[in-house]
């Protein structure tokens, strides 16, 4: 199953996002934006953006939205953000040449177990204009793989049209950030599934659930 | 003295259907998209070939190790010039590329 994150600009164009995301092969599609949809076969929840982080608010905002995903506009304010562990995510920086998020801003990321969101949709149109871009995303990816926070690749669709198959987006994090297949399709599969479990815990194939105990 | 390469270690062809709106230059936006993305990865792809199997239908042919950059441009095209780009297909064998086309058809 894979799960996915629009960002849709009116309730029509959310309904058939949620329809052509079932027969794409999503089960799970987290919803940017204040539209509630039921749905039987493709599950959904709301996904809340933020720029910083309001005190007041907090506990509202964590009480409506099971996603919290955070956009610095400076290394300052990105360290801020993910000090908070309100923060389930921080978005990647795709509109800069210069990455916004740093080492210190992904080591607080791993404590809080948050994600690395690369929005795809908006990446792309942003480096069809300014190509550098993508190398802010590529240092910040880099970053996040060695430190251990999880990568993950979303399409931030806003149209129906701009929800794209699965496939497309493994192969294009495999050509752009240089992954094998396996690397780039735990981005779009493994990855949004583990940020999405209550308990945080991945679940990946061939891994024994039961951890190994010392015989010493 | 020749050095002879084994059959298996050549590359192996891959096609990739796709549809798109009637009488859209598929091969030449694309070839444009591939051209892009080679300027950033340092790369060039010019080993693509189109075989047209209807106005709204087309199969690209590519080799097995160029499948990705080609998937990424049409992606590449899908968010920036034509979002009515879809790829329906891929395979290594054109004959069932063939047969998929005139399911999509009857579907439409």
């Amino acid at each position: 199953m894979y799960a996915d994150l629009i960002a849709p600009r009116s309730f029509d164009d959310c309904l058939k996002m949620v329809e052509r995301a079932r027969y794409l092969g999503y089960g799970m599609l987290g919803i940017l934006g204040d539209f509630k949809i039921e749905s039987d076969i493709v599950k959904t929840y709301k996904v809340a953006l933020i720029n910083r982080i309001d005190p007041k608010s907090r506990q509202k905002l964590r009480m409506e939205s099971k996603l919290i995903l955070a956009k610095p506009s400076s290394l300052e304010d990105a360290r801020k953000l993910t000090f908070s562990s309100l923060v389930d995510g921080v978005i990647a920086t795709y509109d800069s040449e210069r990455p916004r998020i740093d080492y210190v801003s992904l080591k607080q990321l791993k404590r809080n177990e948050g994600a690395l969101v690369i929005p795809l949709s908006y990446l792309i149109r942003k480096m069809c204009e300014r190509a550098q871009v993508i190398r802010s995303v590529y240092l910040e990816l880099k970053m996040a793989m060695r430190i251990g926070v999880y990568p993950i690749l979303c399409s931030f669709a806003s149209e129906e049209r701009e929800l794209v198959p699965p496939r497309l987006m493994i192969s294009f994090s495999e050509f752009f950030f240089d992954l094998r297949r396996e690397e780039s399709k735990r981005f779009v599969k493994d990855f949004p599934m583990y940020m999405l479990s209550e308990e945080r815990k991945l679940k990946l194939k061939g891994r024994g659930e039961f951890e190994v105990q010392s015989t010493d | 003295m020749k050095f002879k390469v084994p059959i298996d270690l050549k590359e192996r062809r891959r096609y990739i259907c796709v549809k798109h709106p009637d009488g859209y230059p598929i091969l030449d936006r694309t070839k444009r998209a591939l051209a892009m993305i080679g300027g950033l990865k340092c790369l060039s792809y010019s080993k693509i070939s189109v075989i047209s199997l209807n106005r709204a239908i087309s199969v690209i042919r590519t080799s097995e190790s160029s499948v990705k950059a080609v998937l990424t441009a049409i992606l590449i095209l899908k968010y920036t010039e034509c979002s009515e780009i879809d790829v329906i297909g891929l395979s290594g064998n054109l004959r069932k590329i063939r047969e998929i086309c005139p399911e999509v058809q009857e579907g439409k």
